[in-house]
């Protein structure tokens, strides 16, 4: 089997059942790479875990798979009192800056995947990712638990 | 008088350990390879050499060739993006692929060279049948890979494609 290149294993993947890659990524090196160009392709990624996936994609092969990035920005958290009045402009400030600082992030990393001196460039290049963007607090009323 | 195309002509292959066989073109054309290659050199009548196949490999794709040799070429669509696909095989090509693991293998990369798409996809679905409801274990035994992971490795890279398919 290990004569086999990666894209035809990649072939072999594409007929198994999604809900099995997950317990089929850790058979050997080749299949991790073959079956997470299924699994890295279509991501949901929330600001507070932005360190997490810039380390976990720094394997240019996972960037490169990545089609769909459902981003979402967490904005500053408030309290009860202030959820029931007008956002002042301080909180507006507020969430405009966590907002446009991770916006900035995920453009700069994305700069750096398309960057010619990283290997995984000639991949990324001229690829299309399609983004989603979101943004909430975690103390938003549809986020919270209910406590009454 | 211009040359009437015959009813069934005849091309000549050589494989790599030497062997002419002579096949229908309509056959041989299964393989966009071959097809690209006499539409570029023109009917010269000359074997055409296929450095990357065996007579015995040759010998099954073309069994294939001859069986499929009807059927509407492969469609263009790419369909690499739908994530579930059908592994359902028709009858013959089932007893076709009933082959040792190692014969297997070479018709898949004979499909691949010779560019069958369909024959790839049959062989690609009979290795997918074979790995369905089997555990990491049992498909490294099964295709004797090494498993070149340390356990934590193994850990990390399962959590991290946990957090990629969340």
């Amino acid at each position: 089997m290990d004569r086999l290149s990666l894209e035809i294993l990649a072939i072999i993947v594409s007929y198994l059942n999604p809900s099995d890659f997950i317990e089929y990524v850790s058979v050997s090196r080749q299949w991790q790479f073959a079956i997470e160009r299924y699994t890295f392709r279509s991501l949901r990624l929330k600001s507070d875990d932005y360190d997490f996936f810039t380390r976990v994609c720094s394997d240019s092969h996972r960037a490169a798979a990545i089609a769909e990035l459902e981003y979402d920005v967490i904005l500053p958290a408030y309290s009860d009192e202030q959820c029931a009045k007008f956002e002042s402009e301080k909180d507006e400030k507020a969430n405009n800056e966590a907002f446009t600082n991770a916006i900035k992030r995920l453009f700069e990393t994305l700069h750096l995947w398309g960057n010619p001196s990283n290997d995984g460039a000639h991949k990324m290049r001229g690829r299309p990712i399609m983004l989603s963007l979101g943004a909430y607090s975690t103390t938003d009323p549809r986020y919270r638990e209910a406590k009454f | 008088m211009a040359a009437s195309t015959p009813a069934t002509q005849m091309i000549t292959l050589t494989t790599n350990d030497g062997v002419d066989m002579t096949i229908e073109r309509q056959v041989a054309e299964r393989s966009i390879l071959i097809k690209n290659l006499l539409e570029d050199v023109g009917e010269t009548g000359e074997a055409i050499p296929i450095p990357n196949v065996s007579e015995p490999v040759m010998r099954k794709v073309i069994e294939w060739c001859e069986q499929h040799k009807k059927d509407p070429p492969a469609s263009n669509d790419d369909d690499s993006d739908s994530r579930k696909k059908s592994t359902d095989i028709d009858e013959w090509d089932q007893k076709f692929m009933q082959v040792d693991q190692e014969m297997l293998f070479e018709i898949i990369l004979a499909a691949n060279y010779l560019d069958i798409k369909a024959l790839l996809d049959v062989g690609c679905k009979t290795v997918a049948n074979m790995i369905k409801g089997k555990s990491p274990e049992e498909i490294r035994k099964t295709f004797n890979i090494q498993n070149d992971f340390t356990p934590e490795e193994e850990d990390q890279i399962r959590r991290e494609n946990e957090w990629a398919e969340e």
